[in-house]
């Protein structure tokens, strides 16, 4: 299913849940995987590990 | 006309709401087989709208400055008892059973409703070229988009049809329309109007907004609509200012950021030179300019639009087994959003604190960043890419590219129009402030207009 440590094979993703997509379909998903993927070191370093804020109560008052 | 010039013609009884109404129904029987503005004229019941305002101004009732006003909603506004169809198949046959929060809210200041707005199918794209209802197109030149995806709000507006139309921006729809049909556009900040009763794309992206002919109209509308809703538990407790700029604004003690970085970076150079023109007319009139270095826009446009393809999926998947019944657009967006795993959208939300975060630090130095709101004026209708400085880019994620990031954050934005291409289509300036400083925005934004006559300029074939 993946081509490469970074890189996932979509096609094969969508063939594995009965989906037959075209590469109009997986070619900008490839690029913004790859975008993403230059986004995830920050992850860590910039958002407090404990931290999801998508919580069933707000933190901050509005 | 603007809504404020008809709110005194009306009050002053030289016309009536009556009268307002059937010249808007007027213009939209004359002009809506060439540009394909509204899906729906609800021109009966608007006439009936409009007699009963004007009885109540006679019995000395007035609901304040849109009282007896024509206006249009874009057509994913659940409205009781008129088809709602989001200009998708999907919706064909929807027909609410109860209003908006928005509309409520605008029905309650007075407004008439002419109809619904035609725009992008199901909000989703930014040229409103729809496979099933035709493509809306812009009045200043019908071989071109309008934009989107509210692109019927923005031509209604422009072509005289109303004297606002409600649009949605979940990623630039209020913004690009405006741009490219040279009319005012306010996304205000997430939670300040309600998304109670409008058909989503993005839960986490939308916003609700107005398209008119002037910044003080849309200062009125956003007046009518903001505030808490019990029914959208999004939407801010934060005190609604009264957000009408006064008639002389001084911009002495105003900062304005004007970004180093990514805003002015492949953009035709006529966009550059009107926004440009507007920056340094801001400080003619005694503002501030603020260089700044703002965070990687790049980067949170990935974000972006990784919450969205999730999110819209998400909304879409209700529909499972219907795919076949949209446009080919909407389908590779939509499997695009099925493929993405739930880490990938959990991994964008977590960054979306620490974008917010890094962007208010840029509000510490200014009141508003200005950059333009597209990189080009409007293209042709069927064009899937633009060419600019030699690099060709997708239509659709070029010219948003400077406001999708901004619907992760939710700050308000605005666009207004700042002048033209080579070619004669309008160009819009974006202003972006911090959350709920919607007062200080549309103050900034009718200094430029009171200084300028871009808003006053209409289409050569009207």
């Amino acid at each position: 299913m993946m081509t490469n440590r970074m890189q996932t094979d979509w096609k094969a993703v969508a063939a594995a849940r009965g989906m037959n997509v075209s590469e109009k379909v997986t070619a900008p998903l490839e690029a913004l995987e790859s975008q993403f993927a230059a986004l995830k070191p920050s992850i860590d370093r910039f958002t407090e590990p404990v931290s999801m804020y998508m919580l069933p109560f707000e933190g901050d008052s509005k | 006309m603007t809504i404020l010039e008809a709110a005194a013609a009306l009050r002053a009884k030289k016309v009536s709401s009556r009268e307002l109404t059937a010249e808007c129904l007027r213009i939209i029987d004359a002009g809506n087989g060439a540009y394909n503005a509204f899906l729906n004229v609800t021109g009966e019941s608007a006439l009936r709208e409009a007699a009963a305002f004007d009885g109540e101004l006679a019995r000395g009732i007035d609901r304040g400055p849109l009282h007896g006003i024509p206006i249009a909603l874009k057509d994913l506004f659940c409205t009781r008892g008129v088809a709602t169809t989001c200009a998708s198949l999907l919706y064909k046959d929807f027909v609410p059973d109860y209003d908006c929060t928005v509309w409520e809210k605008l029905s309650a200041a007075g407004c008439v409703m002419l109809g619904k707005a035609h725009q992008h199918e199901l909000a989703y794209g930014v040229t409103s070229n729809n496979p099933h209802y035709g493509p809306v197109r812009n009045p200043w030149n019908v071989a071109r988009v309008p934009g989107g995806s509210s692109g019927g709000s923005g031509a209604a507006v422009t072509a005289g049809m109303a004297f606002m139309a409600m649009g949605s921006d979940t990623g630039g729809s209020i913004r690009v329309p405006a741009a490219f049909c040279n009319t005012f556009g306010l996304k205000p900040t997430f939670g300040r109007v309600s998304k109670f009763g409008v058909l989503p794309l993005g839960y986490t992206l939308d916003h609700m907004g107005p398209l008119t002919r002037s910044v003080r109209d849309s200062a009125v509308c956003l007046q009518a609509m903001a505030g808490r809703d019990e029914r959208d538990e999004t939407t801010s407790f934060a005190p609604v200012d009264n957000y009408l700029p006064s008639g002389a604004i001084s911009l002495k003690g105003v900062h304005i950021g004007v970004p180093l970085n990514y805003y002015f970076d492949r953009v035709d150079a006529d966009a550059a030179n009107a926004v440009r023109k507007m920056i340094a007319l801001a400080a003619s009139l005694g503002a501030t300019i603020v260089d700044v270095t703002v965070p990687d826009i790049a980067a949170l446009n990935t974000v972006a639009r990784i919450i969205l393809l999730c999110e819209a999926a998400t909304v879409l998947n209700q529909f499972a087994g219907r795919e076949h019944e949209v446009g080919a657009d909407i389908r590779v967006l939509w499997e695009q959003g099925l493929l993405l795993p739930a880490t990938e959208y959990i991994n964008a939300q977590r960054l979306r604190r620490h974008f917010r975060d890094a962007f208010l630090r840029v509000f510490d130095y200014v009141d508003v960043l200005a950059t333009p709101t597209t990189p080009t004026g409007a293209k042709k209708i069927g064009d899937p890419t633009v060419t600019i400085e030699g690099v060709e880019e997708d239509f659709r994620l070029a010219t948003t590219r400077f406001m999708r990031g901004i619907n992760v954050l939710g700050f308000p934005a605005t666009s207004q129009p700042c002048g033209f291409d080579g070619e004669g289509m309008p160009l819009g300036l974006q202003l972006i402030a911090r959350p709920f400083a919607e007062k200080r925005l549309l103050e900034v934004a009718a200094a430029l207009e009171d200084a300028t006559d871009f808003h006053r300029h209409t289409p050569p074939s009207l």
